[in-house]
């Protein structure tokens, strides 16, 4: 049995198309308060994931529970506790914005007086307070997304899965709710957001699932997995003045494979996969060199994901 | 939240979701002008003798009209459209993954299209016994405008339930419809056809068969009872040619709705039940 309580656990989930479009099996644990990222190619099967654990699809094998209750058995205290945004969602078109919020208020049982501090809260929130009361037929597509993530957190939810939220959205609306995300997960929310905007997913995700051909291929901590998927940590560093007996000293340094200078400026590739920027900082200082400016460069979950689509696809 | 309050909230969206569509509006406007012309009409010109005869029954055959064809369109059109359009219209996914019941959903749906419909049903027959009095004058047997009125509603239930199986068998809201309303004109034409063959051949088998058919018992459902609650053996025009020409009973056409709309409701249930939630459909 899954691990009860947890936000989502599912075990083995199979769903089976036809002989060649199989999905699974997939075991996923999220833990509370984090913000879970699910990456995959198109047709990986992130979003048929995604809607067997809300109960619109049922899996052939296997189990999943939210919150410990099954959604195909309880779906009603299985889904109460959460807020869904699906990808590409889409609304009665002769709704307006509020009542979209309206209508989703009253399928969680909001009373009246919560919910319309709620709907004008979360209507703010998302940036489409001049836009309330319009037709969402009129709305464009970056509208809906928000509109679509705000009736997902019309009941407060304990667990938001957002699919493919800011498709459509401009930078700067793209920005804004990578910082609402944040916010929410440390206000205690778990956030489960599946996307191809990997860079994205990096920025915000504390934990990666990614999926290929319909199979989980690596999950962990989004730090593991850049660990896991580094072939070797580099600094970048900065000098006031490049000087050649510094240089000289650094390369010396026994932890350092190599140094590269470019005009983007000097990258030190270290021995072993470790943040070891205090450790050289100190060393540059001791040498006489003034340093400006010095950041780790390890692996992007771009990296991880191009690697991992490589190895899967040979 | 309770199922009662559950199936409440779909059904009052079922109905704003019914009502703002065009084509259903169309319908409903269409019947509504089928209601108005043909009183428009008599009232224009010197009324026929044989109608003279039953002008204070004039509400009756007012009510009666739409429902032998117009209404049940719109009942197709309801009912073909209520589970259909969300899945193309991928509204389905967000409504379903809120907590409530697929079971609720659907008795939501089901009930809040069908209550949408009785809506129409009584603006007609209300509207039939007023233009009723305005053109002919005082209108007799009016206590059983509620009884013929309940009867049309639950002699409709065959073809909403078809159009909403269909809907949830083929989840295209076109193809639900093509599909139930051409059943729905095969068995109206087939009727008299069949009733035809029997005048030639002389055989009772024609018959048997024409009252096995889904509007047999759609049609002669609220004579037969008017027939046995108040008109007697009185002959109204053109309800002659149906009910009394094939026989049958009230029972044999209550059943026939009975039967007919439990097949419906009860194959939809299923596959809604047993069935992944369609994300998006190709109409």
């Amino acid at each position: 049995m899954p691990a009860a309580k947890s936000p989502i656990s599912t075990e083995n989930l199979v769903k089976r198309y036809d002989k060649y479009n199989e999905i699974g099996p997939i075991s996923i644990t999220l833990e509370r308060k984090g913000i879970f990222g699910f990456l995959g190619p198109n047709g990986a099967g992130k979003t048929t994931t995604i809607r067997m654990i809300l109960g619109l699809v049922q899996p052939n094998e296997g189990s999943v529970r939210i919150f410990g209750e099954d959604p195909f058995k309880n779906p009603v205290k299985a889904l109460y506790k959460i807020g869904y945004a699906p990808e590409l969602p889409s609304f009665q078109t002769f709704f307006s914005g509020e009542d979209v919020m309206n209508f989703t208020a009253k399928l969680y049982g909001i009373n009246q007086s919560d919910k319309r501090r709620r709907i004008k809260g979360l209507i703010e929130m998302v940036g489409l307070g001049d836009h309330a009361r319009k037709k969402v037929g009129k709305y464009s597509k970056g509208m809906v997304q928000r509109l679509s993530v705000a009736q997902a957190l019309i009941n407060d939810p304990e667990l938001l899965i957002l699919d493919e939220p800011t498709l459509g959205m401009d930078p700067a609306a793209t920005i804004h709710f990578r910082d609402l995300f944040k916010t929410l997960s440390s206000e205690g929310k778990t956030i489960l957001i599946s996307s191809h905007q990997l860079d994205e997913v990096q920025r915000v995700a504390t934990h990666i699932g990614m999926i290929n051909r319909g199979r989980m291929v690596f999950q962990g901590t989004t730090a593991s997995i850049l660990e896991a998927f580094s072939k070797e940590f580099s600094i970048k560093i900065e000098l006031e003045k490049i000087n050649d007996d510094v240089l000289d000293k650094i390369k010396k340094l026994s932890y350092v494979k190599e140094v590269k200078i470019s005009t983007n400026g000097i990258q030190v590739i270290l021995n072993e996969k470790k943040d070891l920027r205090a450790d050289l900082a100190d060393d540059i200082i001791k040498s006489g060199g003034r340093l400006k400016t010095l950041s780790l460069h390890n692996a992007t979950i771009e990296d991880a994901f191009i690697e991992t689509l490589r190895k899967e696809n040979k | 939240m309770n199922q009662g309050k559950s199936i409440l909230t779909i059904g009052q969206y079922e109905w704003r979701r019914a009502l703002a569509r065009k084509k259903v509006a169309l319908l409903i406007i269409f019947t509504i002008l089928v209601e108005f012309l043909p009183f428009a009409v008599l009232t224009l010109l010197p009324l026929p003798s044989f109608l003279e005869e039953v002008s204070g029954m004039m509400w009756f055959i007012g009510a009666l009209t739409p429902h032998f064809f117009f209404l049940q369109f719109v009942a197709l059109l309801i009912g073909s459209g209520s589970t259909a359009e969300e899945y193309g219209q991928g509204t389905a996914d967000i409504i379903l993954s809120k907590p409530i019941s697929k079971m609720s959903y659907l008795i939501g749906k089901f009930l809040g299209g069908m209550t949408l419909f009785s809506f129409i049903a009584l603006l007609t027959t209300v509207l039939a016994i007023l233009l009723a009095t305005f053109t002919f004058g005082a209108q007799s047997n009016l206590e059983f405008a509620p009884t013929l009125y309940l009867s049309l509603i639950f002699s409709t239930l065959v073809f909403f339930s078809l159009g909403f199986v269909m809907g949830e068998v083929f989840r295209s809201p076109t193809i639900a419809y093509l599909i139930a309303s051409s059943i729905y004109i095969t068995s109206f034409i087939l009727g008299p056809f069949l009733v035809f063959a029997n005048s030639l051949t002389g055989d009772p088998f024609y018959l048997d068969i024409s009252r096995a058919l889904p509007t047999w018992s759609v049609q002669n459902f609220p004579i037969i009872m008017s027939q046995e609650l108040f008109l007697g053996s009185e002959t109204l025009p053109f309800i002659a040619s149906s009910g009394p020409v094939v026989g049958g009973t009230l029972i044999e056409a209550f059943i026939g709705i009975l039967v007919y709309s439990s097949i419906g409701i009860v194959i939809s249930f299923l596959r809604f039940l047993r069935t992944d939630v369609t994300k998006k459909s190709i109409d």
